[in-house]
């Protein structure tokens, strides 16, 4: 995860700094630092909001990787019925131990702002309409998506195909967790509790 | 008169299978590799039952191997009733003869699904496999790989690529859900993973292969050398959605389609057919290396079909 973590710095370091287009970014504006600090070794502020993602992801993958030790094994099976005991058990024991969970957990403010900066530049303009489309191409499917931490994924809704460009410029996950679209949102989503763990509203511009 | 009954019912019964035996266009030679393919076949209902009962006669005849599946081979919940009405139960007459099925994910489909044994997925979302090389004509191994569409990530792209060179001069056939070219007017190509996936295909001599999500049959001009397949309409179709974009070579989307193939040697033998047994689409697609090759020399290259 350190090599990653790495990787995505390396990419951030290389982009260009431009404003989300978000209501949220009016928020965000940071107060100016004081002049006694710009002696300071300078720091990439991207960076920083991807070591913390990093460790809400690892804090998250720790506590699932000890309930999933307490739930049915998922291992290679004939009885489908197997899979989904271990899927149903372990997305009851997330929900219990983070009952108190709420949007913004994974996907702090600063952390929405930035992945929605990482994402632009591959949805914007006509070079971005392609990817725009894949993103959104069976949106009418997911009414019945929650957009709420903690919510099932719907068996009856299809998961919105990530175009690899998008995983590229994003930060890479664990197993077991992926990113996903619904509609112009982006969920976080434990694919074997099926669960969805944060989201980011409006995150395709 | 009963006599006559008996006649006319030894006849029908006779003819039959001689029809369907007929109507195979391929070689169905010894030691071919020979194996089946369906798409977005997952639905439980009467129409993916129909085409499952079509491909049982056509196992009885043509006996494939096994099948692969370009995805959404579940639709809906997924309990063990789900797999059981919408999988095990309309293709069991070749899961008891021993068919294998290769599965790869379509946006419908739960990423659990690759711990699913009959899917021969081994747990991962993205694999290769060989397949069983039977005859002495055929140089060089037939692998195949299911990739995951729905979410190509850098490793999975690098993993493909690590795979495709080691592969080395055979056959390289991939399968997955979203067609990199297509002439669906719902969803149309994927340009995306297109231009992530081709230039792969093309440096490492991938000749055909096999997509879905699109329900319909369309067999693509060769873009680039490459035979592109869309054989989504196992269980769902969507009629007349054919756009005229000049690339079909052939398409069908007025009813319910499978796909079989065969190979032999460097030739892969296909043929696509309807729900009723009619033969919608027919051909061979010679493998590109030695088609180039033996261009090379005769001046003379002969596209596939």
């Amino acid at each position: 995860m350190q090599g990653q973590l790495s990787c995505g710095v390396m990419l951030l370091s290389s982009l260009l700094m431009f404003a989300a287009c978000s209501s949220e970014s009016a928020h965000a504006n940071r107060a100016p630092e004081p002049a006694a600090q710009s002696t300071a070794p300078k720091t990439n502020p991207d960076a920083e909001i991807l070591v913390d993602f990093k460790k809400r992801i690892d804090g998250y993958m720790a506590l699932h990787n000890k309930l999933e030790k307490e739930a049915p094994p998922l291992k290679e099976t004939k009885d489908p019925a197997k899979i989904k005991a271990s899927q149903d058990v372990l997305a009851m024991k997330i929900r219990e131990a983070r009952k108190g969970a709420r949007q913004g957990d994974i996907f702090t403010l600063e952390i929405r702002q930035l992945f929605r900066r990482l994402m632009y530049p591959e949805v914007k303009g006509p070079e971005g309409r392609a990817t725009k489309a894949a993103i959104t191409e069976e949106s009418h499917e997911l009414k019945s998506v929650p957009l709420k931490v903690n919510a099932e994924y719907p068996d009856n809704a299809p998961l919105m195909t990530v175009p690899p460009n998008i995983l590229a410029a994003l930060p890479k996950l664990p197993e077991d967790l992926e990113y996903r679209f619904v509609n112009r949102n982006m969920i976080l989503l434990d694919t074997h509790a099926n669960v969805i763990v944060d989201f980011v509203p409006n995150a395709i511009q | 008169m009963r006599r006559v009954i008996s006649t006319v019912v030894l006849l029908v019964v006779l003819a039959a299978p001689a029809t369907l035996q007929e109507r195979l266009q391929l070689p169905n030679k010894e030691g071919s590799v020979r194996f089946l393919v369906i798409g977005d076949s997952g639905t439980g209902g009467g129409e993916q039952r129909a085409v499952a009962t079509r491909i049982a006669e056509i196992y009885k005849i043509f006996p494939f191997e096994f099948a692969i599946m370009v995805g959404d081979n579940l639709y809906g919940s997924e309990s063990a009733n789900d797999f059981r009405r919408k999988f095990e139960e309309p293709y069991k007459p070749l899961l008891d003869g021993g068919v294998k099925f290769y599965a790869a994910l379509g946006n419908h489909d739960d990423p659990t699904q690759r711990y699913y044994k009959n899917f021969n997925m081994n747990g991962e979302r993205f694999y290769t496999f060989k397949a069983p090389k039977k005859g002495p004509d055929i140089l060089g191994d037939v692998r195949f790989f299911a990739l995951d569409s729905n979410y190509m990530s850098p490793e999975q792209l690098q993993w493909l690529e690590k795979e495709l060179k080691a592969a080395g001069s055979g056959w390289k056939i991939p399968f997955f859900h979203h067609p990199l070219y297509s002439s669906g007017e719902k969803h149309g190509a994927d340009v995306t993973l297109r231009e992530q996936l081709e230039p792969l295909f093309v440096k490492y001599g991938v000749d055909v292969v096999f997509a879905g999500h699109e329900h319909f049959y369309e067999r693509l001009k060769p873009q680039k050398g490459i035979t592109y397949f869309v054989t989504g309409s196992a269980a769902k179709l969507r009629r007349g959605n054919i756009g005229n974009s000049g690339m079909t070579a052939k398409g069908f989307d007025t009813g319910y389609a499978f796909l079989i193939a065969e190979i032999t040697g460097d030739e892969l033998y296909f043929q696509a057919l309807e729900a009723g047994g009619k033969t919608i689409d027919s051909g061979v697609v010679k493998r590109r290396e030695v088609a180039e090759g033996a261009a090379a020399k005769t001046g003379n290259q002969k596209d596939a079909p």
